[in-house]
């Protein structure tokens, strides 16, 4: 089971130098200063440290929080 | 008789256009391009200039730099995918053309993208040396600016129009061609393509995560092979397809520090990055130097140069 706070240490060692401390569960990456390839680094750090699944493509915009992804990881696609 | 690396030498054209502008244009941020695209400028050849052009003033350049005579080429390699016309004749024949080269030189491309250029070094090497040839030229050129669509954000703001010529012979040659590796994930090819209308294709996604997993593991495996360790490397130059890949990789390297990105006033120029780079390191300095280049395949080619002692 995939918790909160496996998903910001993902974070934190995939975005260099993001005070993670600003980050909410339910704020838009893009919106707290992830960009896009930032966005990518913790996809694939999804992947190689927790063991999921590669998401699709077409799911990744559901992922763009921390709490979507974590919905995303207990729902799967909807 | 060993063919080794004498020199190398690069041109970029200098039209270019102004990455941040460009960005504007796609909502894209100067802090985006600066921080993480790292280009902030694109090179563009001239209207007038064909891939064959470029590839003939990096070879005039270095036959300027070096003062050797073109007559003496016995072989000269092309690596492009964006060649002249329709591609046939082989570009490197229009080139041999231009360069006035003796006749009895070998003369072919080679078709590859941003792994180019070490798969080039490889081939080449082979060729003279199975072939007894004494000087060869290798050259890239690949002008993306011919397939690019201008509205597509994946890829105009990454590739920059340059070429490069380097020039191997087995008479003191100044970089020994070490061990190589190479391969491709072939399944992932659509990732990196030229559309039915002819613009390229990229999902970026999908050829990061493809440098990200393959390139350390491939330069484990150079590594591995030469019996030598990621510390006794002077300098790790990997293709430049964004600042951002490469400062991943050399995070996942351990190389940082000694991975330049210098593709900030040009863009990714796809084979020719590496030795545009390569063009650029002071030989007194450096002893053992990576190469890993990487892209359209989805392929990669690794391998090390060592100065002669």
């Amino acid at each position: 089971m995939i918790k909160n706070t496996d998903i910001r240490n993902v974070i934190q060692s995939s975005v260099i130098g993001f005070d993670l401390d600003q980050l909410r569960d339910d704020q838009d990456f893009l919106d707290a200063g992830i960009d896009s390839l930032d966005h990518l680094s913790i996809l694939l750090a999804l992947e190689e440290k927790l063991g999921v699944k590669k998401i699709p493509d077409n799911d990744i915009d559901k992922c763009r929080s921390i709490s979507g992804i974590l919905d995303y990881l207990t729902n799967g696609e909807e | 008789m060993t063919i080794g690396i004498k020199k190398v030498s690069a041109y970029c054209p200098s039209d270019f256009i102004d990455n941040v502008s460009q960005a504007e244009a796609f909502d894209s941020t100067k802090e985006f391009i600066v921080d993480k695209i790292g280009m902030l400028r694109l090179s563009r050849k001239s209207r007038k200039d064909d891939t064959t052009d470029l590839a003939k003033k990096a070879v005039d350049l270095l036959s300027s730099e070096v003062g050797f005579s073109l007559h003496n080429i016995e072989c000269l390699v092309l690596v492009t995918q964006n060649p002249d016309s329709q591609g046939l004749p082989h570009s490197s024949a229009v080139l041999h053309s231009k360069l006035g080269l003796n006749p009895s030189c070998a003369v072919f491309d080679v078709s590859l993208g941003c792994s180019g250029y070490v798969h080039g070094l490889s081939i080449i090497k082979s060729f003279m040396e199975n072939n007894e040839l004494s000087n060869g030229l290798l050259v890239t050129s690949d002008p993306y600016s011919k397939i690019i669509n201008p509205l597509d954000r994946d890829t105009a703001m990454l590739f920059g129009d340059g070429a490069s010529a380097t020039w191997l012979s087995n008479k003191e040659p100044v970089w020994d061609i070490g061990s190589f590796d190479f391969g491709i994930d072939s399944s992932q090819y659509e990732a990196l393509s030229v559309q039915n209308d002819g613009s390229l294709f990229m999902n970026g996604r999908t050829v990061f995560n493809f440098a990200a997993q393959q390139i350390p593991a491939s330069i484990h495996r150079v590594l591995a092979k030469s019996r030598i360790s990621i510390d006794e490397i002077d300098l790790v130059l990997l293709h430049q397809g964004s600042k951002y890949i490469v400062e991943t990789l050399a995070k996942r390297i351990k190389s940082e520090g000694k991975t330049p990105f210098q593709a900030k006033n040009i863009g990714n120029t796809v084979s020719s990055s590496i030795p545009i780079l390569f063009s650029g390191i002071q030989i007194d300095q450096e002893k053992n130097i990576l190469l890993s280049g990487f892209g359209v395949g989805l392929s990669w080619a690794t391998c090390l140069l060592q100065k002669k002692r």
